[in-house]
């Protein structure tokens, strides 16, 4: 099974979480709220990018405002093959973390 | 907040803008826009800005490294679809590498050629400052002789009378002289008799010994590597005596480095020059005889012309009044020696700058045509491909995707026609190196700017052959382009037209030049030379004792039937005669510079060379006064000399060639006893059965040419025991003058010929291309009823045009060219009409064919289908 890095397994959680109202800045804002860390642009540009590449995710085009200085927004929804890759990682995870009491708590 | 606060600073926005494009742009610079105006509120104007500036500084990176991937992303599509392309056209992508590497492999092989003859004495560390004393003797007929000749003194005296000439050293160069070590015995050619000085002057390397004072014992040798080996194997040659001439003895004290193949002059054996003097009993003291080579190194900063200004002087001051005042001295450069100065006696044949000029403008000539050809293809291919543009821009294909398409396919086909070119150099230079007689190789190390300069042509040329697609056809309206609108806008056509006709051109132009050439080069060799110089087998003898009997000798030989008669002379034509001053009993002004070449000879000689009497008569044996002297005299002396009744007149021989004095009995038909470029000049031939003792001209009756060597190799080896028999047939002698003259006119066609052969690809492409484009035309004509024939008429039609303009054109060129070339020779061809009819009709003829091939094809296709061919 090819699993995905860490970021674009947040990334697309992410995407899920703000369903359609997902695109850099919210994420960003949504990232910081989750994990308490600040992330750049360009390390959010970054799996996005690859997420992309790789079919998991899509890009929209939507609309611009002012607030952005007249530019549009791209808002990005998880594709079918995202969430399967989703799942996949998911299920590893649990595999990794079952049979271990100590820490998994379980 | 006013607007200006809402967006992000100026510069930023100009990176980003610069670095990303439009989605991306629009998503990332909005993105940070947005919380840019956030933190405007929040944090303040200066947070805002840090913060701002950090992102845009992080983004850069992985920016850059985008902007890479997607590149080689890109370059890897294009590569796939050009691939693609060039295999679906085979052909014509076989024809343009084709056509382009034979190109370049031509251009390449010549300027190697051409490098390395520049490239000849170089290697001495003051190359710069190194030159050579000439003589100019005025000549009585036009203009003046150049003599290669100094006299013994010149050397000396030049370096205590001038401050700028450093040091100066002399030499002379024998040939045929027998050195032997134990049972090992050659003739060698290339030893040489110098002062210690031309270690100074040049740079030649010797392995053992002290330049200084390697030549100060007078019987010391200096001999070069490869004859190290060839007389003592790896044993240590130094302190060993090889005896020079059965005669004397010398010792090796030094070893030369072998002296390098690109050097107008070359030796295996240095003896000093004081030596010299002492064998041939020679002093060389006097200012008069010129026999020596003269070097001398120039003071840095010092200016030649003032020195050669300065030279008279010394003219004036030592020549004990002999000669005259107009005799001049001339300073050679060593660089252009090799190239530039064929003046009487030369070491070696030199080059010829004239040629090499030739052989640069037929590479360049070869490499343009090439490059138009390839031109021309992919202009009139990228028609045919009109469509298929037209097609993908409809689906949406940027302009730009499109341009960089066919730069992509252009360059990869002329990298291609590169590669291909320098493998074609690499499996032809042995082939080349052995016609050229050189040893170049293609280490780039040695000649990379050459490889520079075709590599810059080479994407010259697919760039300027790629634009034209790229950009004309891309800008056309898809719906225009399908509707076939596009068959050849008028730039396009005549851009077309004036490419063909100029490689038409210039291939006509070559053709003619080759011609010519060859003719001239045929002409001189079967010109009547007004010799017999067949079945002529001349020997030289060595031996002293051989020398006494040679009487004996020629009795001998004569008996055998294979022989028809026997000569013998002190000199053989075409092979080191001297001049020296014409004299006779009442000569006026005894000084009075007349030169005359000389040599002595017996009875026979007339007879073996059929030589032409035209007033007078022969040496014979009838007369009893002959035998004490006489003289023949040719045409060209008796017009020097301005005799009015020459025979029966004194004659005299006077001076360090010998004494002599006799009539003249006859007067010779003039005829060639020098390179066919020269005049012919006065020669006197006088009978002296004593001094004629030198070379034997035997002519043989040529049934059964092995069974009279034989015969004359026993001969020859009973009274000449201690020499290798030698020898060498008076043609060879002759033919060899040629060489030059004769390789380079082969060069010339061979590369003549691959400049042809690459326009002939061309026009193959091009009238493919045309009958493609004319295959409905050609089945609506053929549904209407016109026959085969009218077609190919119909297609060649369009190219005669354009050869009769190319016509127009070469002609003229061709005439100016070869007429100028042809100025240096004495005795040339004519340029006939003929010649150009020639040249004209047999491009008209090749083009004919490649229409014809495809305008067979055309006519045979199936009228269906080429009205279906849409």
């Amino acid at each position: 099974m090819n699993l995905m890095s860490r970021s674009e397994e947040i990334m697309l959680l992410t995407i899920l979480k703000l369903k359609e109202n997902a695109y850099g800045v919210s994420i960003r804002e949504q990232i910081k709220n989750d994990s308490g860390k600040e992330w750049s642009f360009a390390s959010i540009y970054q799996p996005l990018d690859k997420l992309t590449r790789k079919g998991f995710v899509r890009k929209l085009k939507g609309e611009p405002t002012p607030e952005r200085g007249g530019k549009r927004k791209y808002y990005y929804e998880i594709t079918e093959q995202g969430k399967s890759a989703l799942l996949d990682i998911k299920k590893a995870s649990e595999n990794f973390w079952s049979g271990i009491p100590e820490i998994a708590g379980k | 907040m006013d607007k200006a606060d809402n967006k992000i600073p100026g510069i930023g926005n100009w990176i980003l803008k610069k670095l990303l494009n439009e989605d991306e742009f629009s998503e990332k610079s909005g993105d940070i826009n947005e919380v840019y105006f956030q933190l405007l509120a929040t944090d303040g104007k200066i947070n805002a800005v840090l913060w701002f500036w950090r992102e845009v500084l992080k983004n850069i990176p992985m920016i850059i490294s985008n902007k890479i991937a997607a590149s080689i992303a890109m370059f890897k599509d294009y590569l796939k679809i050009a691939v693609r392309n060039i295999t679906r056209n085979r052909i014509y992508s076989l024809l343009n590498i084709l056509g382009l590497s034979t190109g370049i492999a031509g251009c390449i092989l010549i300027l190697l050629y051409v490098k390395y003859e520049f490239s000849f004495d170089t290697y001495h560390e003051n190359a710069d400052r190194i030159y050579r004393v000439i003589m100019e003797f005025p000549d009585y007929y036009e203009g003046t002789n150049l003599w290669a000749g100094t006299c013994g003194p010149l050397a000396k005296t030049m370096v205590e009378e001038y401050p700028e000439v450093v040091t100066a050293g002399r030499f002379e160069m024998m040939d045929e002289v027998l050195i032997s070590y134990g049972s090992k015995k050659f003739m060698e050619n290339l030893v040489m008799f110098a002062d210690p000085e031309i270690f100074e002057v040049f740079s030649f390397e010797l392995l053992e010994g002290d330049p200084v004072k390697v030549l100060e014992d007078p019987y010391s040798i200096i001999i070069s590597e490869d004859m190290a080996e060839k007389y003592f194997g790896n044993a240590d040659p130094l302190g060993k005596i090889l005896s020079f001439k059965m005669e004397y003895d010398f010792t090796v004290k030094g070893i030369l480095k072998n002296v390098p193949e690109n050097s107008h002059f070359r030796m295996d054996f240095i003896i000093p020059f004081q030596t010299h003097k002492t064998i041939s009993g020679v002093p060389f003291s006097n200012w008069y005889q010129s026999g020596l080579y003269t070097y001398f190194l120039l003071r840095e900063g010092a200016q030649p012309d003032e020195l050669e200004a300065k030279l008279p002087a010394l003219l004036n001051k030592y020549w004990d009044g002999r000669g005259k005042p107009e005799d001049k001295f001339h300073l050679q450069p060593l660089k252009k020696i090799h190239l530039h100065s064929n003046v009487l006696r030369e070491i070696q044949t030199n080059n010829d700058i004239r040629y090499i000029w030739l052989l640069i403008a037929i590479a360049v000539l070869i490499i343009f045509i090439a490059c138009f050809n390839y031109m021309n293809l992919a202009t009139a291919r990228s028609f045919q491909r009109a469509k298929e543009i037209g097609v993908r821009k409809i689906v949406g294909a940027q302009r730009k995707q499109l341009v960089r398409q066919f730069f992509g396919e252009s360059y990869i086909l002329t990298i291609c026609g590169f590669v291909f070119g320098v493998f074609l150099v690499y499996l032809f230079l042995p082939a080349f190196n052995g016609f050229v007689e050189r040893e170049l190789s293609i280490n780039p190390a040695n000649f990379s700017d050459i490889y520079l300069w075709i590599l810059g042509i080479i994407l010259l040329v697919g760039l300027l052959a790629g634009s034209y697609p790229a950009f004309f056809i891309t800008s056309f309206k898809p719906i225009v382009v399908l509707r076939g609108g596009i068959k050849g806008s008028a730039g396009g056509k005549i851009l077309r037209n004036v490419l063909v006709t100029s490689k038409f051109a210039v291939s006509i132009i070559l053709i003619i030049c080759t011609i010519v050439i060859q003719k001239q080069i045929s002409y001189i060799k079967d010109k009547d030379i007004g010799l017999d110089k067949d079945r002529i087998v001349t020997i030289f003898l060595h031996d002293n004792q051989a020398r006494d009997k040679i009487d004996v000798i020629k009795d001998e030989l004569t008996q055998n039937t294979d022989i028809l008669s026997v000569a013998s002379s002190r000199h053989l034509l075409f092979k080191g005669m001297s001049q020296i001053n014409a004299d006779w009993p009442g000569k006026a002004d005894k000084d009075d510079f007349l030169p005359i070449y000389i040599n002595q000879v017996d009875h026979n000689f007339i007879e073996v060379y059929g030589i032409e009497i035209s007033s007078g008569r022969n040496f014979s044996k009838d007369f009893a006064s002959d035998a004490s002297g006489a003289f023949l005299l040719n045409e060209s002396a008796v017009k020097m000399l301005d005799f009015e009744n020459p025979v029966g007149r004194d004659f005299l021989v006077s001076g360090h060639f010998g004494q002599g004095e006799g009539k003249i009995v006859g007067i010779m038909k003039d005829f060639h006893f020098q390179p066919m470029n020269l005049e012919i000049e006065p020669i006197q031939l006088f009978l002296d059965e004593k001094s004629a003792n030198r070379y034997l001209s035997i002519k043989i009756k040529g049934e059964n040419v092995s069974r009279a060597l034989e015969f004359i190799e026993s001969k020859i080896s009973e009274f000449s025991p201690d020499y290798p028999f030698e020898y060498t047939f008076f043609g060879e002698i002759f033919d060899r003058v040629y060489k030059t003259d004769q390789k380079l006119g082969q060069i010339m066609s061979v590369f003549s010929g691959i400049a042809i052969f690459v326009a002939c690809l061309g026009l193959l492409g091009l009238s493919s291309f045309t009958a493609e484009q004319r295959m409905k035309e050609i089945g609506i004509r053929k549904a209407l009823g016109a026959s085969f024939d009218r077609i190919v008429i119909l297609l060649s039609k369009e190219f005669s045009k354009w050869i009769i303009a190319a016509n127009i054109i070469s002609i003229p060129v061709a005439y100016f060219i070869m007429n100028r070339w042809l100025e240096n020779y004495a005795y040339r061809v004519e340029i006939t009409p003929v010649l150009f009819l020639f040249g004209a009709f047999a491009v008209i003829f090749i083009a004919l064919i490649t229409v014809s091939f495809h305008s067979v094809r055309a006519a045979i296709t199936k009228t269906v289908n080429s009205l279906r061919y849409e």
